[in-house]
């Protein structure tokens, strides 16, 4: 068994929790492990300064501030609730709120993209090409008044 | 206070007398305030947190059980306050923090200073464990609580306690070697 093993008896046997096969066990090794006996003597000093350290009374006037933050928060409005909400779910609620607005955009693209974009996408030279713009588009107020005057379009 | 206490307190809170709870504040202050200090390591996030424990006991004391212990509930409240909480920006002196604090029960001025010396040293290499080591460490040798008690507060098994005390153990260990 190695050491690291033997380092969890030597806590359990600092609070009184081995079994006597454990017992056996770890005595058996510290006979043997000059580290081990290094390590038990080193982790039973560091527990006994705990009962030494300070013990913290709390504050003057604790109780009477934890109880007006309970009354304040009574006669606080109805919204301040939304406002105390544990951060993962403000998290959450934002994630969402993301997700919704990059599904809106993505479909409204899609949606407008058939009614935006040329049939076929134009050449370079057709692009500086004049003849891309109709002086009467058919479906304009010029186009129309051709249409009854029966006149050819301008090319 | 006793778990008869406890009850009636309870049972009082639960059929609306909610003045009743500043009495059980008065009853749990301290330890929960010395819980706070030790696993946040100064005296301002300590009280923070701890009023935060007692407003969080007090929103859910109506739904708590009579026949667990109020004792080892509250004191899971405040662990998973103090493992959640976050340090409000504040340019705070954790040393002469915790050297004007008020002091608890110390028989002689040379013991107080021994024992403050002795919880400055111990503060700061608890600052250096990770959380959960922390808390447990924490909970076991300052506030003397037993294996069962600390698996009920921290919601793990009496053999995850004994391994992560173990390993909190080795790491205080090494942080502390030389300095005490």
């Amino acid at each position: 068994m190695s050491c690291s093993h033997f380092h969890l008896l030597i806590s359990l046997s600092i609070d009184g929790r081995l079994s006597p096969e454990e017992k056996k066990g770890l005595s058996s090794h510290l006979q043997s492990c000059p580290y081990c006996r290094e390590v038990l003597e080193e982790t039973q000093k560091m527990h006994e300064l705990f009962p030494s350290a300070e013990r913290f009374s709390a504050p003057l006037g604790f109780s009477t501030r934890v109880m007006a933050k309970l009354k304040a928060q009574e006669s606080s409005p109805w919204w301040f609730f939304l406002t105390q909400r544990p951060l993962f779910l403000k998290t959450l609620e934002w994630a969402f709120a993301l997700i919704i607005i990059m599904t809106g955009l993505f479909f409204g693209n899609l949606w407008t993209a058939d009614r935006l974009s040329p049939q076929r996408p134009l050449t370079l030279k057709e692009s500086f090409s004049l003849d891309v713009f109709q002086a009467t588009p058919p479906d304009s107020i010029g186009g129309a008044y051709m249409a009854l005057a029966e006149g050819p379009h301008e090319k | 206070m006793f778990l008869q206490d406890e009850i009636q307190l309870i049972n009082r809170f639960k059929s609306g007398d909610q003045a009743v709870f500043e009495k059980f504040v008065q009853t749990y202050q301290d330890r929960i305030y010395n819980l706070c200090i030790y696993l946040l390591g100064n005296r301002l996030d300590a009280e923070d947190a701890a009023q935060d424990v007692f407003i969080k006991a007090f929103q859910n004391l109506a739904q708590f059980n009579p026949k667990a212990s109020l004792f080892t509930w509250l004191y899971r409240i405040g662990v998973n306050t103090c493992l959640d909480y976050k340090r409000k920006s504040r340019h705070v002196s954790d040393q002469s923090d915790v050297l004007n604090h008020q002091p608890s029960t110390v028989p002689s001025p040379e013991k107080y200073l021994q024992s403050q010396e002795i919880g400055l040293a111990i503060q700061a290499a608890l600052r250096q464990l990770p959380k959960p080591f922390r808390a447990i460490i924490v909970l076991k040798e300052i506030e003397g609580l037993g294996y069962e008690e600390i698996a009920e507060v921290m919601n793990i098994s009496i053999g995850t306690v004994k391994s992560k005390l173990s390993r909190g153990r080795e790491e205080l260990r090494r942080i502390l070697k030389n300095k005490i």
